[in-house]
């Protein structure tokens, strides 16, 4: 299951604050029934562009990984949870509401599972499918 | 844009091994003209409900991340490659699956930049409107 928050927030701080968004992913995991198998790696980085800044940061956890992109300037956000466990997805987008304020958001939800694959027809190569 | 990878590994030899995945996220992004920020993280765990074993890699980009989990009990690897820039997906999963010699493979195509989103009224908050 893999849980995909693409967001504007107006708590710009917060996408700067590197404090905060390593103790989100160093918090969070267990929060949700998971565990973390590393500490958080959190880094500043200045893209290409200089108004491309932001802070990113991942922690693995049992069976995958919790990653957070921030893109100051546009006061925009990438959160990915990835657990092969199940956990309950609306709990956690209410719970990434609450602490970055979203004013527009969008969250997609994907099957990862190994089990998955034997469900579906594989892709062909040529036509990567879009998710809705 | 993020491309996902899921699949089946005809390469028992030489997927396994932590330090191919390594080689593998520390020399791909710049290949495919990303940015490394720091060098990549690779671990190797047994999860205790199940005991079975799992290899993951994860390596920070400018752009956004890569990161791979590996499970040796069913040969199934979930490749994710995020990047805020646009890339040829096509190109990348052509590269993955020959070094990962994947077969089973099912995609997804993402679509991840600000612009998905219907911009906020009066513009982002805090930041130019443009």
């Amino acid at each position: 299951m893999h849980l995909i928050v693409d967001g504007f927030v107006s708590r710009r701080q917060i996408l700067e604050d590197e404090e905060s968004i390593y103790k989100f992913l160093d918090e969070y995991p267990g929060q949700i029934g998971m565990t973390k198998i590393s500490p958080p790696q959190v880094f500043r980085y200045v893209g290409t562009k200089k108004e491309d800044w932001g802070v990113s940061g991942f922690v693995f956890i049992a069976e995958s990984h919790l990653s957070i992109h921030t893109f100051v300037e546009r006061s925009f956000v990438n959160v990915d949870i990835f657990s092969c466990k199940d956990f309950n997805a609306d709990r956690v987008i209410q719970d990434l509401k609450s602490w970055l304020k979203f004013t527009a958001f969008r969250s997609q939800l994907i099957d990862r599972g190994w089990e998955s694959l034997a469900r579906e027809e594989p892709a062909e190569v040529e036509s990567l499918p879009r998710s809705k | 844009m993020h491309l996902i990878i899921q699949g089946i590994t005809s390469d028992a030899q030489r997927v396994p091994n932590l330090k191919f995945i390594y080689q593998l996220l520390d020399s791909y992004p710049t290949q495919i003209g990303m940015h490394k920020v720091s060098s990549p993280q690779v671990s190797q765990y047994q999860i205790q409900r199940s005991k079975q074993s799992v290899i993951s890699g994860f390596v920070l980009l400018a752009e956004s991340h890569i990161s791979i989990h590996f499970f040796p009990d069913q040969s199934y690897l979930n490749i994710d490659v995020f990047s805020c820039k646009k890339f040829e997906p096509q190109r990348v999963l052509r590269d993955l699956q020959r070094r990962f010699q994947l077969r089973e493979v099912k995609t997804y195509l993402l679509d991840r930049p600000p612009s998905v989103l219907s911009i906020p009224e009066g513009g982002y908050p805090d930041a130019p409107h443009s």
